[in-house]
């Protein structure tokens, strides 16, 4: 088990220094911030001054290690149009980006996880044939557009709950919705599969025709085995939430991490950018890594083989 | 012209000595204002952001500010501004005005907060428009002389500037820039609250406020990046102001019952900038007759009935009829399809050539519609358009400057907020300026003499000269100036600004 | 055998996938105008069956005048395209990435895996906004962007695969008979993981489409005046309250296209059932 452990927090930390090559990368290579922070006199001494100020004329190989020997001890710099620190601006976000992941996982959850049982066990029914048309439909829906709807439907129109923003538990209701609805499909889909495939197993059948009632055959039997995999794709899902918060974010005025890097993008602030999308990578690897590590502590096969790819 | 407005100043200071600012009663209620992005930082030295400048305007005050129905200067922080000499103007402080922290406002305040704009280790981003001063110089505890370099026309217009909020020695040599850019503390009708970035800022209504108590309690300035949300958090009463209203809204707006609009003209006018002196690369454009084409080719006047429904004013040499020096004689190229093909031919190219159309997101009104009608309009005369756009204004500001934006750019500009033709024409049309596409020798002595001269009539003269001389030479397509469109709940008594700075400090309850 | 039953979503996804590439092959002879001719004095003309609409502008004009059905019918070459292009991209490298992983293990294995791990673990969406910030916005960047973020699903389950296969009697055999590695992955390992990477290649369209769309809303995507759903969605979302259709038209051709792959694929998977497929799905985005 602990070597089970060992190995999975040593892949957590080349996943972490692959993210941080890729990101500085992609900010680096290309692009120029120095002019955008300089006054519109500036002169090619200003902008040289600034450019060794920020330390951009260092060659790369040295800029990747300085940064990430800062960005271990937490440092990712400072924001080049604020001068806050980067760190600093990502956490005071960071609060409501988990408020409504959270949420939205458990909208998903709530809504996926039973109608999947019930689509599994009436696998082929009226009801399974709904829930799987529903599935595809939801896949199909682009969220802004849901989020728009939503917005129109029970702000303006009902006049039920706000609009857009932060702050009372009714805020939280609408981002969340959309962001369910985003994950709900796949979740959804992937519990029906893996309960129809615990209950084609040989022991469900030999139990079934020993004569184990149904419901406890599904609750005591069918749910507890089909609960690994289930809670191992909600673990997998997480970087899927982050992606679609991206978009609630926006369309609801959430003020997240995500919305605060698209922002950081879109004016080219590479400190926050990168230390936005580390952080945010950094929260997938750490749910990721602790689920694997929950689920190999409830289930010996796992960690016999050493991990997943 | 600086003793004229210095007599008008005189008398507009005695009418508005004993003016109130708000109703008489308490302030009470509060008010939400929606923003599209949020603000970098509160300290109003710091930045050129519209939407600082406008929370900015209600933490501090500045020396001079805007009349509401004339848009001319007024006494504000200042009582007077006199010419002791062509060089050498006086300020006369108001007394009695007190920071929200207690720190007394005198002639040391305004000192230390020129010299902080005008130091070049702060950085400020507004400091080109105060490299005019040679020095500021504290007389008594209520007089503070500006000695300029030149004769300066501009001084008026410059102390209204919205950065150039006065600010509280001690507290920011105490505090440090850093803790003031997030807690400012200033002058002005609200006091600071609470700021959650990229969310929300609160002010609260300051009652000791010099020229009496604000109507409103609270002003929340939210930050909505979506039109469409803020649309809907205005119908659904989430929301009570927001700006930057599509055209094509104010129906539905106005039908709701709920809001109504409210639109006036602002300074910022958009234009095609053409690459004529060739400063990126040779184009078909350095050809006058293929710069004249493109005017006759563009529809400006159905842009502006058809696209904005009507609210824009037609700029017929760019300058804004607003601007001193706005020449009303001078006409611009007319739309003449015919006209341009023929002019193309004439200059070598009878089946059109290709040519890049800069855009930028952010300060035009409905620009991608605007700027699709303007790829249009070129296609129908056999030019064709290259789009390329930038998401970002700080990335087109960049181009701009670093002289990489070839071709047809469709640009902005909003005078720094100053109702002159220099602000506007000396920038991009002197030589050596960074957004300067097209430039001459005559062009630069005009500039230069309408610049260093106080003698209103001079500068028309100048300035007229210029306009008629931009037409001729078809350097931009002149397109028109816009308007602010507002949206504002019923329940407040509040219109849109000329100068852009929402004045919610002014608002009151119906 | 499938039953009819089974095959019917099949069926109507294929239908509708047809009717979707038909539109983009032959916009021009489909599309009744000019996607790009604007007419400004004809604007936000409502369809058909509202008052004011008329049949020579079936679904109305946008706010340039141009009519709404022609640009959804060009749209369909821009999206359709764009989600294609992007997935044969994405498909390759990830296929390629996975059969070296799972043939050869050992480093090259290593190196794959983390590099997978590494992809997954970051905000998909993010990671494409970045890039396409940084490289600016175009149609080739896009799909460039699009395909390099979304290999790692492919890889994943090829990687799996191939360790599988590699074990078996017949791959075991042909290595003793001294086939070469390429030999043996092309003729015996591909065509036995066809099945599954076709399935996953046809559900990736339909996430493509919708992520262009994504980027499309944050201003990144294709850019105007060419015509995109994603794009004409993201126009139209401030029109919502006022003139319905611009958004509505673009967003159901999202829709219903992304519902007809989704259809397409997931009637493909019950035919052959690879059980991994949705698996693989579930680390992205």
């Amino acid at each position: 088990m602990r070597a089970y452990v060992v190995h999975r927090l040593l892949q957590a930390v080349v996943v972490c220094l692959g993210i941080s090559l890729i990101t500085f990368a992609l900010l680096h290579v290309v692009g120029n911030p120095v002019l955008l922070l300089l006054p519109q006199d500036a002169s090619e001494v200003d902008v040289a001054l600034l450019r060794s100020r920020l330390g951009l004329d260092r060659p790369l190989w040295i800029q990747y290690a300085a940064f990430l020997g800062d960005a271990v001890r937490g440092d990712f710099g400072r924001s080049l149009f604020t001068q806050e620190s980067a760190l600093a601006l990502i956490l005071e976000r960071m609060p409501a980006t988990l408020e409504l992941t959270f949420a939205g996982m458990l909208v998903a959850v709530a809504v996926a996880i039973p109608l999947g049982i019930v689509a599994a066990v009436r696998r082929g029914s009226v009801t399974d044939r709904l829930c799987t048309v529903g599935a595809v439909a939801g896949q199909a829906m682009p969220i802004f557009w849901l989020g728009i709807m939503l917005i129109i439907l029970f702000a303006v129109k009902l006049r039920l709950l706000p609009a857009s923003g932060r702050g009372t538990l009714g805020h939280l209701v609408l981002p969340a919705l959309t962001l369910g609805v985003y994950l709900a499909p796949l979740t959804m889909r992937l519990t029906r599969s893996e309960v129809l495939n615990v209950l084609t197993q040989d022991y469900i059948r030999t139990a079934r025709a020993k004569g184990v009632r149904e419901a406890v055959l599904l609750y005591k039997h069918a749910l507890r085995n089909a609960a690994i995999p289930i809670v191992t794709i909600l673990g997998l899902q997480f970087g899927r939430l982050l992606g679609g918060a991206v978009v609630t974010e926006t369309v609801f005025a959430w003020p997240g991490v995500a919305s605060l890097a698209v922002k950081a993008i879109r004016t080219y602030d590479y400190p926050v950018v990168q230390g936005a999308v580390i952080l945010l990578a950094l929260l997938i690897v750490v749910v990721n890594t602790l689920t694997d590590v929950v689920i190999a502590c409830l289930d010996p096969r796992i960690r016999l083989e050493g991990g997943r790819a | 012209m600086g003793k004229a407005r210095g007599l008008v100043l005189l008398f507009a200071m005695l009418s508005l000595l004993a003016a109130p600012l708000g109703a008489e009663a308490a302030p009470r209620g509060r008010v939400v204002v929606a923003f599209g992005s949020d603000t970098s930082t509160m300290d109003p030295h710091m930045h050129t952001e519209r939407m600082g400048i406008i929370v900015n305007q209600h933490i501090f005050d500045t020396l001079l500010a805007r009349d509401t129905k004339t848009w001319q200067p007024v006494p504000h922080l200042a009582e007077s501004l006199r010419a002791v000499n062509p060089t050498t103007w006086e300020l006369k402080l108001r007394k009695g005005v007190r920071f929200h922290n207690g720190e007394p406002f005198n002639a040391e305040s305004v000192k230390f907060s020129f010299d902080r704009v005008l130091n070049p280790d702060q950085k400020s981003p507004i400091r080109g428009n105060f490299t005019w001063i040679r020095s500021v110089d504290v007389v008594d505890e209520h007089t503070v002389r500006i000695v300029t370099h030149k004769p300066y026309p501009l001084i008026h217009e410059i102390l209204t500037f919205g950065n150039f909020g006065m600010v509280p020695p001690k507290y920011v040599r105490e505090k440090g820039d850093a803790h003031f850019a997030r807690n400012p503390v200033g002058t002005g009708p609200y006091r600071f609250k609470e700021w959650r970035k990229g969310e929300q800022l609160v002010v609260e209504a300051n009652e000791q406020y010099w020229k009496g108590a604000p109507a409103i309690q609270t002003i929340v300035f939210r930050v909505i990046p979506e039109t469409a949300t803020q649309i809907a958090e205005l119908l659904s009463g989430g929301v009570d102001i927001i700006r930057a209203v599509p055209p094509d809204q104010i129906p539905a707006i106005k039908a709701s019952g709920v809001a109504r609009v409210t639109a006036t003209k602002i300074l910022r006018v958009v234009f095609l900038q053409m690459d004529g002196d060739g400063r990126v690369s040779r184009t078909p454009l350095t050809d006058v007759r293929v710069r004249r084409a493109v005017n006759h080719a563009v529809n400006v006047d159905e842009i502006i009935e058809k696209v904005l429904g009507g609210m824009a004013v037609r700029t017929p040499a760019g300058n804004n009829p607003m601007a001193f020096g706005f020449d009303p004689a001078v006409r611009p190229l007319a739309y003449s399809p015919e006209t341009a093909r023929k002019l193309l031919a004439e200059a070598g190219y009878p089946n059109g050539f290709e040519v890049t159309l800069n855009t930028y997101t952010g300060s035009i009104v409905a620009v991608d519609q605007v700027a699709q009608a303007v790829m249009g309009y070129l296609g129908r005369v056999g030019i064709r358009v290259k789009p390329r756009h930038f998401a970002d204004v700080g990335q087109y500001l960049a181009n701009f400057r670093g002289a990489k934006l070839d071709g047809i750019t469709m640009a902005s500009w909003g005078y720094n907020s100053v109702f002159d033709s220099d602000a506007i024409y000396y920038i991009h049309f002197h030589t050596g300026q960074p957004y300067a596409y097209n430039t001459s020798k005559e062009m630069d002595a005009w500039l230069d003499e309408a610049r260093a001269t106080v003698d209103p009539k001079k500068r028309l003269e100048l300035y007229g000269r210029l306009q008629r001389h931009l037409v001729d030479q078809a350097y931009w397509v002149p397109m028109y100036a816009q308007y602010t469109i507002e949206a504002v709940s019923n329940k407040l008594n509040y219109e849109a600004s000329s100068d852009e700075i929402m004045r919610v400090f002014a608002a009151t309850w119906k | 055998m499938p039953s009819l039953g089974r095959a019917r979503p099949l069926l109507a996804g294929g239908v509708v996938v047809a009717l979707a590439l038909l539109a983009a092959v032959g916009a021009p002879w489909v599309a009744p105008h000019d996607p790009y001719a604007q007419d400004v004095g004809a604007r936000l003309l409502p369809p058909v069956w509202h008052p004011g609409g008329s049949w020579e502008r079936p679904l109305g004009t946008d706010a340039l005048g141009r009519d709404v059905l022609s640009r959804i019918v060009y749209g369909a070459r821009v999206s359709v395209s764009a989600g294609a292009l992007a997935v044969v991209l994405s498909m390759t490298l990830g296929v390629t990435l996975g059969l070296l992983a799972g043939y050869y293990g050992g480093t090259i294995d290593a190196v794959v895996s983390n590099l997978v791990n590494v992809i997954l673990a970051f905000p998909f969406l993010l990671l494409a906004l970045a890039a396409v910030a940084v490289v600016g916005p175009s149609f080739t960047n896009m799909i460039v962007v699009l395909g390099v973020t979304g290999w790692p699903v492919y890889t994943r389950v090829v990687r799996a695969e191939t360790l599988k296969y590699r074990q078996l009697e017949f791959v075991v055999a042909a290595r003793a008979l001294g086939v070469g590695s390429g030999r043996i992955l092309r003729a015996h390992v591909l065509p036995n993981l066809a099945n599954t990477v076709i399935v996953m290649a046809s559900l990736e369209v339909a996430r493509m489409i919708i992520l262009e769309s994504f980027l499309s809303f944050l201003g990144l995507g294709i850019q105007p005046p060419t015509p995109s759903w994603g794009g004409m969605l993201g126009e139209g979302r401030v029109y919502v309250l006022t003139h319905w259709w611009l958004a509505a038209f673009p967003g159901l051709a999202i829709f219903l296209t992304t519902l007809g792959i989704n259809l397409f694929g997931d009637g493909l998977r019950d035919l052959l059932d690879p059980h991994r497929v949705l698996l693989g799905a579930a680390r992205t985005e």
